[in-house]
């Protein structure tokens, strides 16, 4: 299982968010994620930046916390 | 060609002589180890991939093909071994497997299936070629011994004709009655038989008359023979009759032995291989013909039949059979290589076919998994990795890609907006800010809380994340009130949701609780028997726990009937109004200041921010 920008990841929960941007730091990856709307063809505005862990052949997106954390990753998926 | 860092592996083997030295703690050199090892693998493993992807073999001859395949499969082992080390040593060291690159995705089996292929399609055509000259020898000989052949048969014709001829040539010495010599030939006796030897030799149809004419002949001779041998041997009186039918027969026997020998010798077979035959039966008729002449008793000085050479037929049909020989050795032979060449060219098809069949020199789903698995395990056996506790919530149950009709344009329009103005955010205000709004909120200390004390623990107890957000977008406009639920819709707040929910929860969670720990004041608002609530959990609980409620409807439970005990309670709340409260007891040792009871209030407040 590969997580790739412009796809579309569900999660155990069921939610549905797109991959909008990825971004490597520490080693870690993080990507940059919109919730998808119940139609399945627009993101609500409901934003987050995940980092990525494998385990057990699975991949689990943890939420980013923590405004310290957030203003170390947020400015990496800020392009000019 | 692989090429591995020659620095990296002197370090490793000095990590590993420190490993052989160390006693005890030898974490910090195994991890030093452990990533040179990983190291090494992954730009290894990274070449051979980038050595295998960076060639298009279908472009290349298969020569070419065999020295590529070949070189994969040097470096693939290579690095197995490389690998197979890496493991032995590290976990003799740590107790722990290693796992690296997982070289399996390249498709080695397939490759030397291809090579062994390629190798034995080369070598068949090699074989072909050389069987193919082989063959075209085989045909030439064949073709070589085939005139020989016909020359064979041409010597045998002309023996033939000689052989004729010679009949009507022949000449010899008889001894006649006295003892003397005469002339004799064997025209001359044929001719004692009435027979014209050159007719009969010119005449074939003519030949074989007077042949059945003179066997009829012996026939009855010999039939009277019979009855003589059985009428007059003991009979004296008829001796010379017995006698001379006796001679009769052994002259028609004689007469018949002659013309076999010319019917034989003017036999025309068109398979060659009787000619053999054909001369021993001549051989065997000349020796009859000997024993009638000395039953006859005839003599001769110079047998006629002796001038006759049939040993000459012997070189020939020598030279006829090896040349049979030649021939049936050679068409075996040629028939052995002809299925030979259409065996190998069969199998050279189908090896053709299988060259021209593209293989897959590296399993990409293998690769992708491969390297996920990789990561993961990299994850798991790190060893300083932190336990991760992975929430299925979280789990990435599908992978999918968007459909046509998504707008991704717009989408991605709209999240690069977002961001850029999150991450403007929070590199324009600094963090402290929030607190100082909390600090110059003077409205806060001014409200009676006491009356509003269920309200304000109603507030508390709704807690949730938007009530969080609202209190910060309050704390944005400084007009409005801070308790005041109701708040402005704003795209851009909207949008941001998200995050600052995050920072709340985390800060929450963290930072604050510390504070709360540290502040009597949260103490002030709850009943301290409720106090324990909130106590360690609040913080998760709080946001996910789908008992909240039953927990907010116990702290309600709890605090109105704390209400009722006055004594339990700080005597901030139960005195009669927060003005008389809020005095200023800069001098009274027991009570509080007014900036005292102020940065209380505002704790408290912040406090109840907090909560909601």
């Amino acid at each position: 299982m590969r997580l790739e920008i412009n796809k579309i990841v569900t999660l155990g929960n069921g939610e549905e968010y797109l991959i909008i941007d990825k971004v490597e730091k520490d080693d870690k990856e993080y990507y940059y994620v919109a919730e998808i709307n119940e139609d399945g063809n627009d993101i609500k505005d409901n934003y987050k930046i995940v980092c990525a862990t494998y385990k057990d052949n699975a991949v689990y997106l943890d939420e980013v916390l923590g405004e310290d954390k957030l203003k170390s990753i947020l400015p990496l998926f800020v392009k000019e | 060609m692989l090429i591995i860092d020659d620095n990296k592996m002197k370090l490793l083997k000095m990590r590993r002589k420190l490993l052989e030295v160390s006693n005890g703690n030898n974490n910090r050199i195994l991890n030093d180890y452990k990533d040179i090892i990983l190291d090494i693998d992954s730009k290894a493993y990274n070449d051979l991939v980038e050595e295998v992807n960076n060639v298009s073999y279908s472009n290349l001859s298969l020569e070419e093909q065999i020295d590529y395949f070949n070189q994969i499969d040097a470096d693939y082992t290579y690095l197995n071994e490389l690998q197979c080390s890496f493991k032995r040593i590290f976990s003799k060291y740590s107790g722990f497997d290693i796992e690296l690159s997982d070289i399996s995705v390249i498709a080695i089996d397939e490759i030397r299936e291809r090579v062994s292929a390629i190798q034995a399609y080369l070598l068949n055509c090699k074989n072909l070629e050389n069987n193919k000259i082989e063959l075209e020898k085989l045909n030439d000989d064949f073709i070589l011994e085939n005139k020989k052949n016909n020359t064979i048969i041409k010597q045998i014709n002309s023996l033939e004709e000689k052989t004729k001829n010679d009949l009507l040539l022949a000449e010899g010495r008889i001894q006649n009655n006295n003892g003397g010599m005469e002339y004799t030939s064997i025209q001359e006796e044929f001719k004692n038989f009435d027979i014209d030897l050159k007719k009969i030799l010119a005449n074939d149809n003519l030949l074989h008359d007077i042949y059945n004419e003179a066997k009829e002949e012996y026939r009855d001779n010999e039939e009277m023979l019979e009855a003589a041998l059985i009428c007059y041997q003991n009979d004296n009186n008829n001796n010379d009759v017995y006698n001379k039918i006796k001679l009769n027969t052994l002259k028609s026997k004689y007469k018949l032995i002659l013309l076999s020998i010319v019917l034989e010798v003017c036999t025309k077979n068109d398979d060659y291989s009787l000619v053999k035959t054909k001369v021993n039966k001549i051989l065997d008729l000349i020796k009859q013909r000997k024993k009638t002449l000395q039953q006859l008793n005839i003599k001769h000085f110079i047998d006629p039949f002796d001038r006759i050479n049939i040993n000459n037929y012997m070189e020939v049909i020598k030279l006829f059979d090896d040349n049979i020989d030649n021939m049936t050795n050679l068409r075996h032979t040629i028939s052995y290589f002809t299925s030979l060449i259409e065996e190998i060219t069969f199998e050279n098809e189908v090896l053709l076919n299988k060259i021209n069949t593209s293989i897959r020199v590296i399993d990409n789903n293998s690769n992708n998994n491969q390297v996920d698995k990789k990561e993961e395990e990299l994850v798991d056996n790190s060893l300083n990795s932190l336990l991760l506790v992975a929430d299925e919530d979280d789990k990435v149950i599908k992978i999918r890609d968007v459909g046509n009709d998504f707008l991704l344009d717009r989408v991605y329009e709209k999240a690069k907006g977002v961001i850029n103005r999150v991450n403007q955010m929070f590199t324009n205000i600094p963090a402290d800010d929030k607190v100082e709004h909390f600090q110059t909120i003077p409205e806060l200390v001014i409200e009676d809380v006491s009356e509003d004390k269920d309200d304000i623990i109603n507030n508390e107890i709704v807690f949730n994340n938007d009530n969080i957000f609202k209190d910060n977008k309050e704390i944005g406009n400084e007009n409005n009130n801070v308790f005041d639920s109701t708040t402005d819709k704003n795209d851009l707040f909207e949008e941001l949701l998200p995050f600052t929910n995050n920072i709340e929860k985390d800060e929450i969670k963290v930072n604050d609780k510390k504070e709360y720990d540290n502040e009597d004041v949260f103490e002030e608002v709850v009943p301290f028997e409720s106090a324990p609530l909130f106590d360690n959990k609040y913080d998760d609980d709080i946001f996910n726990d789908k008992d909240n409620k039953e927990n907010q409807k116990k702290l309600i439970d709890v605090i109105k009937e704390e209400d009722n005990l006055e004594n339990t309670m700080p005597d901030i709340f139960w005195n009669d109004s927060n003005e008389k409260a809020i005095t200023d007891n800069e001098n009274d040792d027991n009570v509080l200041s007014f900036d005292e009871q102020v940065e209380a209030l505002i704790g408290n407040t912040k406090t109840k921010k907090r909560a909601a």
